[in-house]
């Protein structure tokens, strides 16, 4: 080969540190009174996120092109990869995870040059300043920690040793992208906070700039946790969707924080107090998906996710310490600046509900956080690691998530400043009767239907309201729910009646205009309706039934109203692994055949010693049939299976894309804002 | 395997490394090179983007405020304190906007005047300034704290009162 591409590699990311350098320098004189060398510090932004895209294209040239000189090509891929696993392997693992942080961090940093040509002119530099940092911070980490252009000192392997076979799969292919496009996000609003607090322009500015670019994020974030969760439903092959592992944890804390902040943001614009409040919200979300990022890197807690273990940890450990330093320095500096103008008068107010729903939020993140380093915090201590299981995490988290639940529906109920009682009143009428409906209707109907209002739950705990909780956890989370949802539907309804009413407008006309007109209001209360789907499908894992049989070809099990029948193995192979299926018959109880299921056992020629369980999911909106084959002898032919009922599963995907949708309205443009924005 | 997939990422490398190049070049150019005048006129508009800015916000605030009437989700005496803070705030800024035009009018006057080919009239640079439109000449005085308000005031910007009892310019 003519050119030494790992050489050339080096060189670009030395070429990318030096820029960052010199752009921040420029950044900062234009911060500092000098405004001409903002045009500059623009261009180099421009140059140096080029530079990164650079980078990134030669790896994806070695990938294609199977430069196993690259240790990281080597250890990633093999000849057998089609071109589109060999793409998404520029993620797969550490090194090039970080580049490719790095590459998204460009994107959207290059974006946000754009966006902000002409305007913020005070806030620009400092917002650049912070983006190059956060850069130079990831390319530090790759020159001198994870170089993913490092080469094998000594002889170049034949072959490489392939993706691990469980990334092989196509949420996997959009889920890592998806959660650093929500992970990276928050640079951006990071680094819009940093700048107010540099320059003290601590007004609402920051929070108008930041406004979308936040939801952005949060958009991501919440997506890549959904494609997570589909990951683990489908391809890890044990039945659930979250396991409460380190990893999903580390994505989940963000997000957490994030949903905070989007809510008291409101209470800012409004009412112009929480302003250490928010500053302190925006700055701990960033942290935490650096935190996160570490997590998932540095293999610092054993998961699932950990498929490299190595030594950048020291790394992310020093910078979490300057970032921790730094924002308290920055806050602490500010903080005459940050002090409220206006305090929380009444409990009983749109601002308290915020402020609360805020708390049990963070106190949620804490529950996590706490929980996930235990291990950690118990070696330290105790000199003996403990690791929290999910059944102690659902002790608190589920209490928890149903006073969200509730305050989702309280909230929008209670008016700003101070609510009088007969608006109290006029508020709460609908949604507690559709509460209370729900409730009547789960107790009366639901063990008709199979989903009995209590339940024996096992987590009921020593501790007797927990306990007598756990219990009844089903119908509390419907009535919850259905209250919400009175909730929502009286705001749209009370909406869509004040314009036909004052403007003389039909229904239809009504309800788009009233959307159009509060797209961030309307368009959450659509994000509401997708997290009480959500919380329908959470629901549902209380009736789950799980069974286990080993059959013989043509033997029946029976699971709840499902007869199934073993009818034979087979086996297919394609040029990298060799699938084991066992087809099988799901019929009703009166044996009326329903469908086809094909559970298997995926050998890839890479890990023969690690298959891959490939389930057979039967999806239906009131439960999902989940079967999984265990073993299968091939002599015998006899096999192992496991069979699942899950209950309302399809909801929490369902919920999902309504919260994606929500978040679309919300995020929406409008044509004034597009078009004014070209000054 | 097919060889167009490398081919292609190795044209978008050259591409992207030679607008790196290229942007580098502009940077430097606008760190050591650029005139100076540029940068002055920026910072001039600077502000004035700032204030644009702000007034969509506010604007947007505005509108966001009676939504929430609307919907009954704030008092009436909380909404008329907010929403009157609101507008003065709209109203200076809209003002401010306006002052910063004010600056420009002679030249641009003396700009469409040679453009149009007429001798420019006023040579002066003390040539009185254009009246103000009707909108925002001062009129109503508010009957509590005493300060002059502009004509279409529906509150003082000062204290915030509803001025002029007698118009009723939402009625339903």
């Amino acid at each position: 080969m003519a050119i030494d591409l790992p050489f050339f590699g080096n060189l670009v990311l030395c070429a990318v540190l030096v820029m960052a350098g010199y752009t921040f320098a420029t950044a900062a004189a234009a911060g500092r009174g000098r405004p001409h060398m903002l045009s500059a510090a623009r261009w180099g932004t421009y140059a140096t996120c080029a530079l990164v895209a650079v980078a990134v294209l030669l790896l994806a040239y070695a990938f294609q092109t199977h430069d196993f000189r690259i240790r990281y090509v080597a250890r990633y891929s093999d000849r057998s990869m089609s071109w589109w696993y060999l793409v998404t392997s520029l993620w797969g693992g550490q090194d090039g995870s970080l580049l490719w942080w790095a590459f998204l961090l460009c994107g959207y940093t290059a974006a946000c040059v754009r966006w902000m040509r002409g305007r913020y002119l005070e806030l620009q530099p400092w917002v650049l300043a912070t983006l190059m940092s956060i850069l130079a911070f990831f390319v530090v980490l790759m020159l001198f920690a994870a170089n993913p252009f490092a080469t094998f000192p000594a002889s170049v392997p034949a072959d490489g040793e392939g993706l691990n076979p469980l990334l092989q799969n196509y949420w996997m292919t959009i889920h890592p992208p998806s959660l650093y496009m929500g992970f990276v996000g928050w640079s951006i609003p990071f680094a819009f906070v940093v700048a107010a607090l540099v320059t003290g322009r601590l007004h609402e500015e920051w929070l108008h700039a930041t406004r979308r670019w936040t939801l952005v994020a949060w958009l991501f974030l919440s997506i890549g946790l959904m494609l997570g969760m589909l990951w683990s439903y489908e391809e890890l092959g044990w039945g659930g969707y979250w396991a409460w592992d380190p990893v999903e944890n580390a994505s989940f804390l963000p997000w957490l924080v994030a949903t905070a902040f989007l809510h008291s943001v409101m209470v800012q614009e409004r009412l112009r107090m929480l302003k250490v409040w928010n500053v302190f919200l925006l700055c701990l979300t960033f942290i935490l998906t650096i935190f996160g990022t570490f997590l998932t890197r540095a293999g610092l807690i054993s998961s699932v996710h950990s498929f490299a273990r190595s030594d950048i940890g020291i790394y992310f450990v020093w910078y979490l310490a300057l970032l921790i330093g730094g924002c308290a320095a920055l806050m602490g500096w500010r903080w005459r600046a940050l002090r409220a103008e206006n305090r929380i008068q009444n409990l009983l107010s749109r601002e308290f509900a915020f402020l609360f729903n805020n708390w049990v939020l963070l106190g949620m993140m804490v529950v996590v956080l706490v929980a996930t380093t235990f291990p950690l915090i118990s070696e330290w201590l105790w000199a003996e690691e403990v690791t929290v299981g999910p059944a102690q995490y659902n002790k608190l988290m589920v209490p928890l998530a149903w006073v969200l639940l509730l305050m989702t529906g309280i909230g929008p109920l209670i008016a700003w400043r101070k609510a009088s009682g007969k608006n109290l009143r006029r508020a709460f009428r609908v949604p507690l009767l559709s509460g209370a409906a729900m409730a009547v209707l789960h107790v009366g109907l639901g063990p008709l239907a199979g989903f009995p209002p209590t339940i024996d739950s096992s987590l009921a705990g020593d501790v007797a309201a927990l306990a007598w909780f756990f219990n009844v956890a089903p119908v509390l989370y419907t009535s919850a729910s259905a209250f919400v949802l009175g909730t929502i539907s009286q705001e749209f309804w009370r909406g869509v009646a004040a314009r036909m009413r004052a403007q003389g407008e039909r229904v239809g006309t009504a309800f788009v205009n009233l959307v159009a007109r509060g797209r961030r209001r309307y368009g959450g209360y659509v994000v509401h309706v997708g997290i009480v789907l959500m919380f329908l499908g959470f629901t549902g894992a209380g009736y789950d039934v799980e069974k286990e049989a080993a059959l013989g070809p043509g033997e029946v099990m029976e699971v709840q109203r499902y007869r199934i029948r073993y009818d034979s193995p087979r086996m297919e192979v394609d040029r990298n692994k060799r699938m084991i299926f066992t087809d099988m018959t799901i019929m009703t109880a009166q044996g009326a055949t329903l469908g086809q299921a094909a559970p298997a056992k995926f050998i890839y020629r890479t890990a023969p010693e690690q298959p891959t369980t490939e389930v057979s999911i039967r999806s239906r909106p009131i439960e999902d049939l989940y079967v999984i084959m265990s073993t299968v002898d091939s002599e015998t032919r006899r096999g192992t299976f496991q069979v699942k009922v899950r209950p309302l599963v399809a909801w929490i995907w369902i919920g999902g894309f309504v919260l994606i949708l929500g978040c679309l309205v919300a995020m929406w443009p409008s044509a004034r804002e597009l078009l004014g924005e070209r000054r | 395997m097919s060889m167009a997939l490398p081919w292609t990422l190795t044209v978008l490398a050259g591409v992207t490394l030679a607008l790196a190049v290229v942007a580098l070049w502009q940077s430097l150019r606008a760190a050591f090179g650029a005139s100076q005048a540029e940068a002055g006129a920026a910072g001039i508009s600077g502000d004035r983007a700032d204030l644009v800015e702000e007034k969509t916000a506010l604007l947007r605030s505005i509108r966001d405020l009676d939504l929430d009437r609307e919907a009954d989700k704030i008092a009436d005496e909380d909404f008329e304190r907010l929403d009157g803070r609101l507008r003065s705030r709209a109203r200076d800024v809209l003002r401010l906007l306006d002052e910063d035009v004010q600056a420009f009018r002679p030249a641009a006057e003396a700009l469409v005047a040679r453009a149009l080919g007429t001798p420019a009239e006023p040579q002066s640079p003390t040539a009185p300034a254009p009246a103000l439109p009707a909108s925002l000449t001062p009129a109503s005085a508010c009957a509590g704290c005493g300060t002059v308000n502009d004509a279409d005031a529906s509150f003082c910007k000062r204290c915030g009162a509803r001025l002029g009892a007698g118009e009723e310019e939402d009625a339903p």
